[in-house]
């Protein structure tokens, strides 16, 4: 409230005789003081005491989502020079393909952290898009990447990167780097096709998909530069989002509404990695066939297994606050200190147990559903208590919002 | 007696605190839609979805296409705008209501207490000419003018607002409210960065206090406000309680509405008389009182006894009393089956949350699949949908008549829901083997939900000392 108004009611109030209108009066002020705040829904500039919920989210903050970022810099360079070794001495894949498992291993941690800078920036707060650009999954046009193979044009990765809607990121080298099929994605009436500019270069196909995935390893090392940028103190500073997150001009405005993002980052085991990732292949949802291996996720290096249990761990590590045994302060202390320890304990169960279930599913994925469906139903009904759990008594306990609902009134 | 009632309300009551709420109610409705335009929420409640959770009995109210539901609003913030300043007013108000309560019938899961509450008092006012005080109206056509106005006018306004307290007052009378001082105790402890007051929030009490404050602001405020004494303080309480439901949670427009309402427990003309003391204060010359104008409007204006009208006015307060009762009807918590729950002034009583799997099966198939209800609903829809048994009952029909226009034979749907209120631990809310495919949509009692889980919810406590988390640091 405007101090002229302020004083306008003080005023008023000494000339009022009669103490219920006094009251009225003062009132009344509280009330138009308070028309000029947003309510609890953040915005920016709360000010208030972060107590507990603050702690839980700078330790998620600098304990598990800042060192994976960073493992994820020194992964994905790795993987950079792993693929130039590779494109200069032919045949030699096999140190590249194991530092794409590498990068994989920590990037499919962070799929679950889809929060701030890596996320959508129409979607979420502070939203920057770099995860479309490091992993697009499940979008990847293989005839696109085809086409580009033949086409070059691999030199000027920023050239590569321009191409609007093209191929990029770890998606597109997995395939240019473990597939071995010799023909092309693309349909016949396609021109690659049509004027058998494919056929004509078969021979140097090979060459020519670890070129391409040299160049696009380049790019994916940038990103991950660029997201360790977004969250370091001397760049972007998205780290104090989750260290102050009350401070003026901040994104979230609370820590609740910083805690309500890293949540709704975790329901990517909900939605990509129980329904996309396992129950769409098993033909348990969305799959019209009895079963669709190839909606699998890894179609190439036949990593889907270990891309759920890296999901599992990442989303573990968010919950526990760190890795089990090495744990700090992560969401299972607010369930305790909310008095529900049972709730935590059957959480941190059912995540072992799910764990436990995937890394007991022989061979890959793929194998699996001819061979061993029943070991992968059992690996997709355990992450689905964890789901249950974290969509029922995680969210009102914690009094969290599922995604995309923390828009709209209540009452 | 029949008489002499029917004088007291027909009594002459200065049009102004009635004016004065007409404007409140107008401005604060305007704003909303403006809010509602400029948070893009048009697209996301109106565009984005793919299938519209009916209200029973409204099944033939369907979304427009864009960009008639964003015209709705834009109509919806300049008619609320006139109604406001009293221009062109009974058109304003009828069409105000009409399109108000359309975009509100579209979608079940956008329902919410003070929308049906918009929807009531704009109705009332449809009938009240609240425009022949301090209006565009009125000073373009000074005949109009009506300094009074019958006194059962501003009786029905009253009533109306004092309906919601009282229920919302009932609605708290429960164990969870006032025993285990749920759901605030969780909500409270999410939100103790609250500027100001955030510091009061770790005061273990707090929880308890606040609910059992809750539930005498809502169920004693009318007859303090009734009362002259005690009027002041109880205005001062309801303002301080809607500033604190503001500040503590998003709920919209409700507190403003709610403050409005409570200035028509005001004498009739506390409009005037506050711009006579800012006059005052302000040192400019009192307006002067044209009394012989006032009085012989007062006999011109204070309206005809109507039995006809009187009917339908007690028409609608009994049905007004009675429809937040037929909860009483359906056995167990309606907190958990929900039946009864709507329009019953249920305000802000439960945390509920859940998850919801439907199991698809149909003749010839080998198995079952599962359909999640993110395939047809948003996450807002899946959200408000997950707590709701009724509308649990509506998407698996409707997937139903989807599975069979696919093709499909003999489709069943069953449910595994699993939800939890007030912190209780997540119960089976459907009975999972009933096929819902089957189950007639009707106010009926619903026997495929099962009874409310039992135990305490989860205990009120602010935030604990962190034990378990101090003793992990210190093992480390």
């Amino acid at each position: 409230m405007r101090e002229a108004e302020l004083e306008m009611l003080m005023t008023l109030t000494k000339r009022t005789s009669r103490p219920g209108e006094t009251l009225t009066l003062i009132v009344l002020a509280a009330v138009l003081g308070s028309c000029s705040s947003d309510g609890a829904s953040g915005g920016g500039g709360g000010g208030g005491d972060t107590g507990r919920r603050g702690e839980v989210l700078a330790a998620l903050g600098q304990s598990v989502v800042a060192p994976l970022i960073a493992e994820l810099e020194a992964e994905t360079t790795s993987l950079e020079t792993a693929l130039a070794e590779a494109t200069a001495a032919a045949g030699g894949r096999d140190g590249a393909q194991a530092a794409w498992q590498q990068t994989m291993a920590t990037w499919q941690r962070l799929e679950v952290m889809q929060f701030g800078p890596l996320g959508a920036s129409r979607e979420v707060m502070g939203g920057q898009d770099l995860r479309a650009r490091i992993y697009s999954w499940p979008l990847l046009n293989r005839c696109q990447i085809d086409r580009q193979t033949v086409q070059d044009g691999y030199d000027d990765p920023d050239a590569l990167e321009a191409v609007s809607g093209g191929p990029i990121g770890l998606g597109a080298i997995e395939y240019l780097l473990f597939t071995d099929d010799p023909s092309n994605d693309c349909p016949p009436f396609d021109a690659i096709n049509v004027d058998g500019t494919w056929d004509s270069m078969a021979d140097m196909i090979p060459q020519r998909r670890l070129d391409y995935a040299a160049a696009l390893a380049t790019l994916v090392r940038r990103r991950s530069e660029e997201l360790a940028r977004a969250w370091a103190a001397d760049g972007g500073n998205f780290i104090e989002e989750m260290t102050d997150p009350s401070r003026s001009g901040a994104v979230y405005g609370t820590a609740q509404e910083g805690l309500n993002a890293v949540s709704d980052a975790m329901f990517y085991l909900e939605k990509e990695t129980k329904d996309m990732k396992l129950a769409t292949p098993l033909g348990i949802s969305g799959c019209s066939t009895e079963q669709c291996p190839d909606r699998l996720e890894s179609l190439w290096a036949f990593w889907s297994k270990e891309h759920v249990i890296a999901n599992l761990r990442g989303f573990q590590s968010l919950y526990l606050g760190g890795a089990p045994g090495d744990d700090g302060l992560g969401f299972d202390d607010l369930l305790r200190d909310m008095g529900a320890d049972d709730v935590a304990d059957d959480m941190e169960t059912a995540l072992t147990a799910a764990l436990d279930a995937t890394e007991a599913v022989p061979g890959t994925f793929r194998e699996a559903l001819t061979e061993n469906e029943p070991a992968m139903r059992e690996a997709f009904m355990a992450v689905q208590v964890v789901t249950d759990l974290l969509k029922s008594d995680f969210l009102s306990v914690l009094d969290l919002e599922a995604p995309d609902r923390a828009a709209g009134d209540n009452d | 007696m029949l008489a002499r009632v029917r004088e007291r309300l027909l009594e002459p009551r200065d049009a102004a605190s009635l004016a004065a709420f007409r404007f409140l109610f107008g401005a604060i409705l305007s704003l909303s839609s403006l809010r509602f335009l400029s948070n893009g929420w048009v697209e996301r409640f109106y565009v984005r979805p793919t299938f519209f959770f009916k209200y029973w009995g409204f099944e033939w109210v369907q979304v427009l296409p864009e960009p008639w539901m964003t015209a709705a609003y834009v109509a919806m913030t300049v008619l609320a705008a006139f109604v406001a300043i009293g221009f062109l007013y009974r058109f304003s108000i009828v069409a105000l209501f009409l399109l108000f309560t359309y975009v509100e019938l579209i979608d079940v899961t956008n329902y919410l207490n003070h929308y049906y509450l918009v929807s009531l008092l704009a109705f009332l006012m449809c009938f009240l000419p609240l425009h022949r005080a301090y209006s565009v109206d009125a000073w373009l056509r000074p005949g109009r003018l009506a300094p009074v106005l019958p006194a059962w006018m501003l009786y029905l306004m009253r009533f109306q607002i004092g309906v919601v307290y009282f229920y919302a007052g009932i609605a708290k009378l429960q164990p969870d409210w006032l025993l285990h001082a749920q759901p605030l105790g969780i909500w409270l402890a999410a939100r103790t960065e609250t500027p100001i007051i955030g510091a009061l929030l770790t005061w273990p009490l707090m929880p308890h206090i606040m609910s059992w404050a809750g539930f005498l602001n809502d169920t004693l405020v009318v007859p303090f406000l009734l009362w002259k004494k005690t009027r002041p303080y109880a205005f001062a309480t309801v303002a301080l309680f809607h500033v604190c439901t503001h500040l503590l949670f998003v709920i919209g427009v409700f507190p403003f509405l709610m403050v409005s309402g409570a200035t028509l427990f005001f004498d009739a003309d506390w409009p005037r008389r506050l711009v006579a003391r800012l006059r005052a204060w302000f040192r400019a010359p009192p307006i002067p009182a044209d009394t012989a104008e006032v009085e012989t409007r007062r006999r011109r204006n204070t309206g005809r006894w109507s039995a006809v009208g009187a009917a339908l006015v007690a028409t609608y307060c009994v049905l007004q009393v009675l429809l937040p009762l037929r909860t009483y009807l359906y056995p167990g918590d309606v907190l958990w089956h929900e039946q009864g729950m709507r329009y019953s002034w249920r305000v802000m009583v439960r945390e509920k949350n859940g998850s919801i799997r439907y199991r698809v099966r149909w003749r010839d198939a080998e198995r079952e699949v599962q359909v999640p209800p993110s395939r047809y609903l948003t996450s807002h829809q899946e959200r408000e949908m997950s707590g709701q048994p009724d509308l649990i009952l509506q998407l698996a029909r409707h997937i139903a008549h989807d599975f069979e226009a696919r093709g499909h034979e003999d489709v069943q749907v069953r449910v595994d829901a699993l939800v939890s209120l007030n912190g209780r631990r997540a119960a089976p809310m459907i009975d999972p083997d009933v096929d819902l495919a089957r189950e007639p949509d009707t106010i009926a009692l619903m026997h495929w939900i099962t009874p409310s889980p039992p135990g305490s919810p989860l205990p009120a406590y602010p935030e604990r000392p962190a034990r378990v988390a101090e003793s992990k640091q210190a093992a480390r």
